[in-house]
């Protein structure tokens, strides 16, 4: 079994509007019978705090490609190999997670197809003039 | 275990570089990206000794790392620079008027001189105002064509010789992209260029020294720093091609990091064909900016603003230049079909 585990989360950069706003949480992940893990970390947060939008956050079992994150304060690409496999044991007692989305502009609204056409039909008259 | 740095061996890294591969301590990284931005600056000989720079700053990250940058540079390198702040209002409630404050704190900081030129003290229309007009369909284009005459207009009252911006290696690859996809050569060929030649008056040349940072080491190297930026998606619905071009790309780095930079590559080394057909480059007869019609797109939106037509300066209108410079009244079909606001 392992004991719960502390967290202290900090969503940043623009992500912590996936989650009211809220930038700081400190939370406690149960005991289970595996060791935690990044990826049932994530899966946690999404079940247990994330407001809106999960396809903003969320992308296959990780986070969305334009969203950071650092363990520790280290840049979790160290950690885990390739770089698209999530697997980071949670070693630590306690530790801190930091998710920064990297553009603001990523968790704009989804888009309409008229919007697109429109902006591709000025485009194109810019052009052939 | 750590992973230690691969530079200095002694640190623990706290990063994975994307266009290197290198695993970094905090020292090293920040010497790293700081002296990269150096050698960008002086392989393109962007700035010269005695030359007043303005920063265009939004309070954004890229910005706020671009500011930095350029004052420690300039310290540490001595280019005899005098640094500046430009900022533009679009007069957007709960979103610019935060990031101004940003900009404030900015200038406190970095102990620059800071201008905030205004979209409603210099067309008399905010956004916000536009938005009630137009609706939330074609805003960006107002916006978008706006800013970057207003960061002129500024850069003009300032008197400054050259205007830095903040786009980064992400931002130029997705222009590439989108240029592609849109088949704009004209653009295509020229947006991968670190700098714009001088194009006449009233237009300062700009340039982009974090042209070859990758926006994660931006971030990153803000976060490390601590330095003050705002982040938060403007309120007003972003322009969804463009959206669609930055999820691609990010998604295509999470697979292969360099290919920001191999799209960045690609772009610089295009050629192409003769006799493609480019717009001719003149000047508007109204206000006297650069414009490939007889009136500037700037001058059309806002005429179509203020007669009550926002779609004039949306789509194919230029057959209606002439009435408008010579302020004939529009037949009652043309201003039909301008006046529909569909939402």
């Amino acid at each position: 079994m392992a004991a719960p585990v502390a967290v202290h989360l900090e969503f940043g950069g623009g992500a912590e509007l996936l989650f009211d706003g809220v930038k700081e949480h400190h939370v406690t992940l149960p005991s289970q019978s595996e060791p935690w893990d990044m990826k049932q970390l994530l899966v946690w947060i999404q079940r247990n705090l994330l407001k809106e939008r999960p396809e903003l956050f969320v992308q296959g079992d990780t986070v969305r490609p334009g969203i950071l994150v650092l363990i520790n304060d280290a840049d979790w690409e160290l950690m885990v190999s390739p770089w698209s496999h999530v697997h980071c044991q949670m070693m630590w007692g306690g530790f801190r997670c930091v998710l920064l989305c990297m553009r603001e502009g990523s968790y704009g609204r989804m888009p309409d197809m008229c919007n697109i056409l429109s902006v591709d039909h000025q485009m194109i008259s810019d052009r052939v003039t | 275990m750590p992973v230690l740095c691969s530079s200095c061996s002694e640190k623990r890294a706290v990063l994975k570089r994307p266009k290197t591969g290198h695993s970094l301590c905090k020292a090293c990284f920040f010497w790293a990206f700081e002296e990269e931005v150096h050698r960008t600056i002086v392989a393109a000989k962007l700035f010269r000794p005695g030359e007043t720079v303005g920063v265009a700053a939004s309070g954004g990250k890229d910005s706020t790392v671009l500011a930095h940058v350029m004052k420690l540079l300039n310290e540490r390198h001595s280019y005899g620079l005098e640094l500046m702040l430009i900022s533009v209002d679009e007069g957007i409630t709960g979103y610019r008027d935060d990031s101004l404050e940003t900009v404030k704190r900015n200038q406190q900081q970095y102990e620059l001189p800071l201008k905030i030129v205004s979209y409603e003290e210099l067309y008399g229309w905010t956004m916000d105002a536009i938005v009630k007009q137009v609706g939330l369909k074609n805003n960006c284009t107002f916006c978008g064509v706006f800013r970057r005459q207003a960061l002129d207009r500024g850069a003009v009252m300032l008197k400054v010789d050259k205007i830095c911006t903040g786009h980064n290696a992400d931002d130029v690859a997705e222009t590439v992209l989108m240029n592609i996809l849109r088949g704009d050569i004209a653009r295509l060929r020229r947006c991968t260029a670190i700098s714009t030649a001088s194009e006449g008056d009233g237009v300062v040349p700009r340039c982009k020294p974090l042209k070859y940072a990758y926006e994660k080491e931006i971030v990153l190297y803000a976060y490390f720093k601590k330095l003050d930026y705002f982040s938060t998606e403007c309120i007003y619905s972003p322009n969804a091609y463009r959206g669609y071009a930055r999820t691609f790309l990010k998604d295509l780095e999470s697979i292969r990091p360099s290919s920001i930079m191999d799209i960045i590559h690609s772009g610089e080394n295009l050629s192409f064909r003769e006799g493609v057909k480019m717009p001719v480059q003149g000047t508007c007869s109204r206000c006297g900016y650069i414009s490939s019609q007889a009136l500037c797109k700037s001058c059309v939106l806002l005429e179509g603003l203020n007669r009550g037509l926002p779609k004039l300066g949306i789509g194919k209108h230029h057959r209606l230049h002439e009435k408008i410079l010579s302020q004939q009244p529009l037949t009652e079909r043309e201003e039909r079909k301008l006046k529909s606001v569909d939402f």
